[in-house]
């Protein structure tokens, strides 16, 4: 677990997540990723994923304790029913223990496991098509209660989903997974300056679909 | 606000504010916005759109996922730690879909083997068929030579090929490979017969196949002639000008000797020339003595099997069935002889009157010979212009392919009449046997599993020579066809993945 790590491997700890809501992050402030496995505690994501794949289960504790919610959160946000998120987390960690001698720290961990999770998002779809369309089995509709505690959250998921998909998805995965332009053109297989541009519309449309929301707020305030 | 009014465009003070720009530029930015409350106005309409994305909060994780660490490493992924010493490529397949694609693989293998294996063996037979033909010709070829050379054909196949010791003698003459000599040649066996009494002057060749399955389907004969039949049939004038002749001489050695009827070709004209066929069908108590009773009869007639196909089915009767080849002043004793193996079930004879049919080619022959001496006449003493020379000269290459198809024609005709053909069938009377001695179980498993070896190696052969013969072409195919379709099967990937990204 305290091997080096080869010269080319990149470290998650190097970049920014933080919401736009705060102050432009810092390209050299480290970001506290740090959980509860004693010595694996200040380890980067792929340092953690090559001890991991070493051996350790230290290691592979410490990275499900750092992005359980985030996979969670990814899933709930995508599928319609908890349940279903909570399975595809599931599975999504799996995937990571039986690729993980596969695994080369060529890109952030982060990266790699959100691929992970959008190849099993794809496979679950696909599924559910299939079962729609052959078995007759219609998509559970989402209850929003279980998602969003609040109606201004409520507004937010209606507005993101009226987003052309591509957009809809590259804004998801800055807003909510607080990915780079990088990873997100990784992921999603395009250039990055398309990834920085629909951004862009896609934040612009939401805010036009958010004023709405954000008047009718005002209005009711006191 | 627009990039002409702006230092910097709406887009790049939102990748500011997402940390995606260079520190300087950022700097710039940053500066900028302390100035522009446009900027800083477009730059807060994107913090509070941030704000409110963040509203869209999801429920805490469940505890239940938990279990996943809780869980022993073996439980899934095959156990980390075992799945790491595995070092497998293929780890990240479950083991239905490794089975799913084994069985796809395997499948898609035997599909291609048996859409191939026929062809294959279709080809390898007709190979090993035009293998047979070039054989007998070769042989009939190394006869005349043998005969010229030592005054009588070959007493055996072996005096074909080369010698055991020293230079070419009688005893192997090494007219044609040692394979052929040896009398098993691409699938084919052969069996070279000269008759006793006859032996220099007459030869029968026979061409069976080893495997009537898989190495040829037809059998093929020929003899001192040159003519060659498969199945009993005619296959086509191939009749060498030396080997027409001597037959000519060996059937007037034949007359000679009593057994062809009629001296020469004025000889046959006295008398009405018949080609005779007859069909016979004859059922015998003990089927092995009929054959060996069949052989003796055409040893002692001087006949020949053109072809000879004997089946012997599992649990009924044994049949045979043959072509054969008689001197046709033997035909009524060999018919006899042949009446007297068994009971007689049915007889054909027909006789075709070939007299007029052969006066007329010998007429024409004739004529054409007399046109040809004209000719060369002609060219010999006129003198001319050149163009009428070479127009001579052609007009007697053409009269002297005629003759020669004609003296072909009159041989065909006169070995039809000088050999009558039997078409025979002998079948075995089968008697049901209450206590049929059925193999031993230790014997049907000796069997099952010698076929089972040879039928794999058949088998494993077939997809050799297949992978052979058409690798090169379906590797060519894959690299035209597989590269473009392989970049279009990416790219429809990566629509789908975008597409997919619409949700269900």
């Amino acid at each position: 677990m305290q091997d080096a790590l080869p010269a080319f491997v990149l470290n998650s700890e190097t970049l920014p997540r933080k919401p736009m809501s705060e102050a432009p992050a810092n390209q050299t402030e480290s970001s506290p990723q740090a959980g509860p496995q004693g010595q694996a505690r200040g380890l980067s994501d792929e340092r953690l994923m090559l001890a991991f794949t070493q051996g350790s289960s230290e290691a592979f504790t410490e990275l499900f304790q750092r992005y359980k919610q985030p996979v969670y959160g990814f899933f709930c946000r995508r599928v319609s029913n908890p349940a279903n998120a909570e399975e595809l987390t599931q599975e999504t960690f799996f995937a990571l223990l039986r690729a993980a001698s596969r695994y080369e720290p060529r890109a952030l961990f982060r990266t790699y496991l959100y691929a992970i999770g959008f190849k099993i998002l794809r496979a679950h779809r696909r599924k559910t098509a299939f079962r729609a369309a052959f078995l007759g089995q219609r998509n559970s509709v989402p209850d929003a209660s279980k998602h969003d505690a609040t109606e201004s959250g409520l507004w937010v998921r209606h507005a993101v989903e009226k987003l052309e998909p591509v957009d809809r998805e590259i804004v998801m995965l800055r807003e909510f997974e607080q990915l780079s332009y990088v990873e997100i053109a990784d992921l999603l297989q395009l250039p990055l300056n398309t990834v920085r541009s629909r951004l862009f519309r896609a934040r612009t449309a939401l805010r036009e679909l958010l004023e709405p929301t954000q008047q009718e707020t005002t209005r009711n305030k006191p | 606000m627009n990039s002409t009014t702006h230092e910097f465009p709406s887009e790049e003070v939102m990748a500011f504010l997402d940390g995606e720009l260079l520190p300087e530029r950022a700097a710039a930015i940053a500066a900028h916005l302390k100035t522009c409350s446009e900027c800083s106005s477009v730059a807060s309409g994107f913090r509070v759109l941030s704000g409110q994305t963040a509203t869209w909060r999801v429920e805490r994780v469940p505890q239940s996922l938990d279990r996943i660490v809780t869980l022993p490493r073996t439980d899934e992924g095959r156990g980390t730690r075992s799945f790491f010493r595995s070092g497998s490529h293929w780890g990240f397949l479950s083991p239905f879909r490794r089975i799913i694609i084994a069985v796809s693989g395997v499948g898609a293998l035997l599909l291609l083997f048996a859409i191939g294996a026929p062809n294959l063996l279709r080809s390898r037979i007709a190979a090993n068929e035009s293998s047979a033909v070039g054989s007998l010709r070769t042989l009939n070829t190394a006869a005349v030579t043998y005969r010229d050379t030592y005054g009588h054909y070959p007493p055996s196949l072996r005096s074909f090929g080369p010698a055991t010791r020293g230079k070419p003698n009688e005893e192997g003459a090494d007219l044609v490979d040692p394979v052929l000599a040896s009398g098993r040649k691409s699938g084919y066996l052969f069996t070279y017969r000269a008759y006793p009494g006859f032996r220099d002057e007459t030869y029968t060749i026979q061409a069976d196949p080893l495997d009537l399955r898989s190495s040829g389907v037809r059998h093929f004969s020929t003899d001192q002639t040159g003519v060659l039949y498969a199945n009993g049939v005619e296959l086509g004038g191939y009749a060498p000008a030396e080997i027409s002749h001597s037959a000519e001489g060996d059937a007037a050695s034949l007359r000679s000797r009593g057994v062809l009827a009629g001296g020469d070709s004025s000889a046959r004209l006295d008398g009405p020339m018949i080609a005779r066929a007859v069909s016979l069908s004859i059922m015998v108590k003990d089927f092995d003595a009929g054959r060996a009773s069949l052989d003796a009869i055409l040893a002692r007639r001087n006949g020949y099997a053109a072809s000879l196909r004997v089946s012997t089915p599992q649990g009924s009767a044994r049949a045979l069935e043959a072509s054969l080849r008689v001197p046709a002043p033997q035909l009524v004793a060999t018919l006899e002889e042949l009446k007297s193996l068994g009971r007689v079930e049915g007889e054909t004879q027909t006789g075709e009157e070939v007299t007029q049919q052969h006066s007329d080619l010998v007429a024409r022959l004739k004529n054409s010979q007399e046109t040809e001496l004209r000719l060369q006449d002609v060219l010999r003493t006129r003198t001319g212009k050149v163009k009428d020379v070479l127009e001579v000269e052609e007009e007697i290459a053409r009269v002297r392919g005629e003759i020669e198809q004609m003296e072909a024609e009159q041989k065909t005709l006169e070995h039809r009449v000088d050999f009558a053909t039997i078409d025979l069938k002998l079948a075995e009377e089968y008697k049901a046997q209450l206590n049929t001695p059925a193999p031993s179980v230790l014997m049907q498993l000796r069997n099952a599993a010698v076929d089972g070896f040879r039928n794999a190696f058949e088998s494993l052969l077939a997809l050799v020579l297949f992978l052979a013969e058409s690798g090169p072409s379906l590797l060519l195919w894959l690299a035209l066809l597989g590269i473009p379709a392989w970049r279009l099967w990416r790219r429809f990937r990566r629509a789908q993945s975008l597409g997919s990204l619409a949700g269900a």
